[in-house]
């Protein structure tokens, strides 16, 4: 019984520090990477931007109250349907943009001298950390249905935003070159060993 | 939004279209109807004789097709209430019996060919099952069960 408290206070203790790496933001907006900025850097490396403001509207309540009042039950259950088949195809779409933001990284960033190996590290726990969010909210709207999941499924956009940003900003530190490189070579395919 | 930067006029173009050409549209699923109706169905490029004539064709097309995914993308992130009031303001302004246009509407969903090429497919589903929606609430309305 011992062992067992002493093993879950240790898993606690990690996963508290965990979030809180996590949630120190590093290489934000702060950094001075702009929406826009990194809108243009993405398409540039022909990568997709997460978007938060999809997810607002897909998991809106306003949308839910009104159906809820002026719609009868048939109607209600329908939309409910639908809006759990839309939360589950822009879920699978973020985890897939994001997922491609990092073997990008993976593949063509990290291997950079100029970067910090910490916020590496932190970028490798936001990730997990993505993930792990993505899990729970595929569970959650599949349990309890979308509207219910909201404030975890906006989390799950910011956390994919944030992680956007993080990958900016190192490429942004990288600098015009790197881009330049970048767009010189094949971007599809991986790095030279 | 690519706004097409690099084609001469190009933001007059856009300007025209908005306060001319769809001024005289009633809604934004009217306009949303319209602007697809520029576009030709298989090379996907938009024609507008008039537009053309003022600015050039290619201001023209590109003009017309920033236009029609200014227009979508104000529909996907719209409120399901705003929609549904949208849907039922063209719908109302067919001249044809609400019932027609909404069983026409449900079941040949003429809706799918508005949207603009190469759209986002989540903006474009999101787009289509509030359309189905507010269509399911307009005859519900129209004709209620008692049994819902």
């Amino acid at each position: 019984m011992m062992e067992l408290a002493f093993f879950l206070g240790i898993g606690i203790a990690v996963l508290i520090l965990l979030v809180l790496l996590v949630q120190n933001r590093v290489a934000t907006h702060s950094e001075g990477v702009r929406s826009g900025e990194l809108q243009d850097t993405l398409a540039t490396l022909e990568l997709d931007m997460p978007s938060p403001t999809l997810a607002k509207r897909i998991f809106a309540l306003d949308d839910w109250d009104f159906v809820s009042r002026r719609a009868p039950p048939a109607v209600q259950r329908l939309f409910t349907k639908e809006r759990k088949a839309l939360a589950f195809v822009w879920l699978r779409n973020t985890r897939r943009i994001v997922g491609k933001l990092m073997d990008f990284h993976r593949r063509r960033v990290r291997g950079n001298s100029d970067l910090n190996p910490l916020t590496e590290v932190k970028l490798g726990l936001n990730y997990l950390f993505f993930l792990l969010v993505c899990n729970v909210l595929m569970g959650m709207i599949w349990a309890i249905g979308p509207f219910r999941a909201r404030a975890m499924a906006l989390y799950a956009a910011d956390r994919a935003e944030h992680i956007a940003y993080v990958f900016g900003g190192f490429v942004s530190r990288l600098g015009p070159a790197f881009l330049h490189s970048i767009k010189g070579s094949s971007l599809g395919r991986p790095a030279a060993l | 939004m690519d706004s097409g930067f690099g084609v001469p006029n190009i933001h007059e173009a856009i300007e025209d279209v908005r306060c001319r050409t769809l001024a005289g549209i009633r809604g934004d699923i009217a306009k949303l109807i319209y602007l697809a109706s520029t576009r030709d169905y298989n090379t996907g490029r938009y024609y507008h004789d008039g537009l053309a004539f003022r600015f050039t064709s290619e201001a023209a097309e590109r003009a017309l097709e920033f236009a029609h995914r200014e227009i979508f993308e104000r529909l996907v992130f719209s409120p399901l209430r705003a929609l549904t009031e949208e849907v039922e303001t063209f719908i109302r302004g067919n001249h044809e019996a609400l019932e027609i246009v909404l069983r026409t509407w449900k079941n040949l969903e003429p809706y799918r060919v508005t949207i603009p090429q190469d759209s986002d497919p989540a903006y474009a589903a999101l787009f289509f099952s509030n359309i189905r929606i507010a269509l399911a609430i307009l005859e519900s309305k129209e004709k209620p069960n008692p049994a819902n």
